[in-house]
């Protein structure tokens, strides 16, 4: 393990403002640079709460958001594949919008929307980032058994090649699933906020997998912390802590 | 440096830490997995090097399984063979019966190195007022001894552990996993924590508990928070962060790390920990 001297750079790309922390109380955009100061983070990438419910005017919240925060706060615009292109404000195609909103990525619910995961159902967002090359967040809901979208996952990644499916929150007891995501598919990542299992970190990167790896905390439903331990004292290379922290990131988000 | 500091730069923390749960020997039932190559004690020693942990208060996996005798057995060469590094809990299970249990604490509390009791009661072993728990808890508040006790949610029942705890004021209680995991478990178990002056509440197993440390620390207490691991069935590294990287100030990291764990061992008339 490297001893540092240096502050390396920390994205977080999984964050939530508009939602309510363990206290009640509403992260805001003061809140949330506030946690980022005292973290160390450079950037982090957010959606709105208020999306879940109203996607437009959420979404179009979010992207006020961000241009407030002078680019320390980027966009993760949430879509319901019921309202594909109305999700976003803007006008045109879901891709035109998503260009306009200069979202990093996106985020959908497949639980929530009890939409299907397959591509048959989700073929309008799939296409979507697909075209631009760019993340596509699955959020499963907290503790969802993980095989409605594993099963089909490696089919789907396949048939949209340029875009990046990233599961978060997953990890723990999950190696199993895991490994062959990150062995065999190109375009799977995994965020490492759960990753508990022993070592699993140490392993994926042994196997090769340090480049599908991301930091994401899900703040403020999480606290930061253990994300940051996981993250810095992995006996791991420093590029590979570097990739995980921010270059992954850098590398795979939506950048017009 | 503070502790914040030297975890960002992944540097050894320096001051001291006891992780008060942990798991040698590994276990891949149900879901859980350990990188194959670093299940020996030795390497959880040399992993433990890296993070600054001093030493280690373990249970070996067989607990799970029920097999009391054994756990106990591989404890005491554990501790034999890697001295003031591991520690380690007497093994009860219920199942096992009374005499049994008496015969455990009897060889186990001879070996310098046991330091207190572990319980697995609920899913695993059964309620924990089974009367073998309850003759393991007398023999605790007796010596002084800790008694780690697994929950998650409410098992076992929130109201037995404080039911236990009304008659027993020299054993030092220990609930494992924040008091049962997510925050509603928390908050059952902090009056109990707060009520029970020997009643404690360790850390492990945080990662669905929407409380960080801090929010702990407001809950029971800077003097009643225990750090722990559940290493190996969980990876270390996430509860060191919780606690290094959390906004505390050092000297309550420091008591949580491994000050407070010192203090309610001193009473104890089994084993101490040196560091």
């Amino acid at each position: 393990m490297n001893r540092r001297d240096y502050q390396m750079k920390i994205i977080d790309m999984n964050v939530c403002i508009g939602k309510a922390d363990v206290h009640g109380k509403i992260i805001d955009l003061q809140a949330l640079l506030q946690m980022m100061e005292q973290n160390n983070i450079e950037h982090a990438v957010a959606y709105h709460e208020f999306a879940l419910a109203e996607h437009k005017s959420g979404n179009a919240l979010m992207q006020k958001i961000s241009e407030e925060s002078n680019g320390k706060v980027g966009v993760c615009a949430v879509i319901d594949p019921g309202l594909g292109a109305d999700s976003l404000p803007g006008e045109g195609s879901l891709v035109d919008r998503l260009r306009q909103m200069k979202a990093e990525c996106v985020r959908i619910f497949p639980t929530e929307n009890r939409v299907v995961f397959s591509s048959f159902y989700l073929d309008e967002v799939f296409s979507a980032v697909n075209e631009l090359s760019m993340p596509l967040i699955i959020d499963d809901g907290f503790g969802a058994p993980p095989t409605a979208i594993f099963g089909p996952l490696p089919e789907i990644a396949k048939e949209y090649p340029n875009a990046k499916f990233v599961i978060i929150r997953y990890g723990t007891c999950g190696g199993r699933n895991v490994m062959p995501l990150i062995k065999k598919t190109k375009n799977v990542y995994f965020t490492i906020e759960q990753m508990l299992d022993h070592m699993q970190i140490e392993e994926i990167c042994e196997w090769g997998g340090a480049g599908k790896l991301l930091f994401g905390s899900e703040y403020p439903s999480l606290p930061l912390a253990g994300a940051l331990g996981l993250a810095f004292y992995a006996d791991i290379t420093d590029e590979e802590r570097q990739k995980i922290l921010y270059k992954n990131w850098e590398a795979i988000r939506y950048d017009d | 440096m503070t502790i914040k500091e030297q975890a960002f730069s992944g540097k050894p923390l320096s001051c001291k830490i006891i992780d008060a749960h942990t798991h040698i020997l590994p276990y891949q039932l149900y879901g859980w997995h350990q990188k194959y190559d670093q299940t020996s004690t030795e390497k959880i020693i040399e992993h433990y090097d890296k993070l600054g942990v001093d030493c280690f208060v373990t249970i070996p996996h067989t607990l799970i399984q029920g097999r009391m005798q054994e756990t106990n057995e591989i404890s005491a060469s554990a501790i034999k063979e890697f001295p003031k590094r591991v520690y380690a809990y007497i093994a009860v299970v219920p199942t096992c019966g009374i005499d049994a249990i008496k015969k455990e604490f009897e060889k186990c509390s001879k070996i310098e190195g046991f330091v207190g009791l572990k319980f697995l009661p609920g899913d695993y072993h059964g309620d924990l007022t089974a009367k073998e728990y309850a003759y393991a808890m007398d023999f605790a508040d007796e010596v002084g001894c800790p008694v780690l006790c697994h929950i998650w949610g409410s098992s076992p029942k929130h109201a037995d552990i404080a039911s236990a705890l009304k008659t027993r004021h020299n054993m030092k209680f220990i609930m494992a996993h924040q008091g049962g995991g997510y925050v509603k478990f928390t908050n059952i178990a902090t009056p109990i924590v707060n009520d029970n002056e020997n009643c404690y509440m360790e850390l492990c197993g945080s990662l669905y508990n929407k409380y960080g440390v801090e929010d702990i620390v407001n809950l029971v207490g800077e003097d009643k928070v225990i750090f722990g691991t559940d290493a190996i069935n969980l990876d270390p590294k996430y509860e060191i962060g919780k606690v290094a990287f959390s906004p505390l100030e050092d000297r309550i990291k420091e008591k949580i790390f491994a000050l407070n764990y010192i203090n309610l061992l001193k009473d104890s008339k089994l084993s101490k920990i040196e560091l």
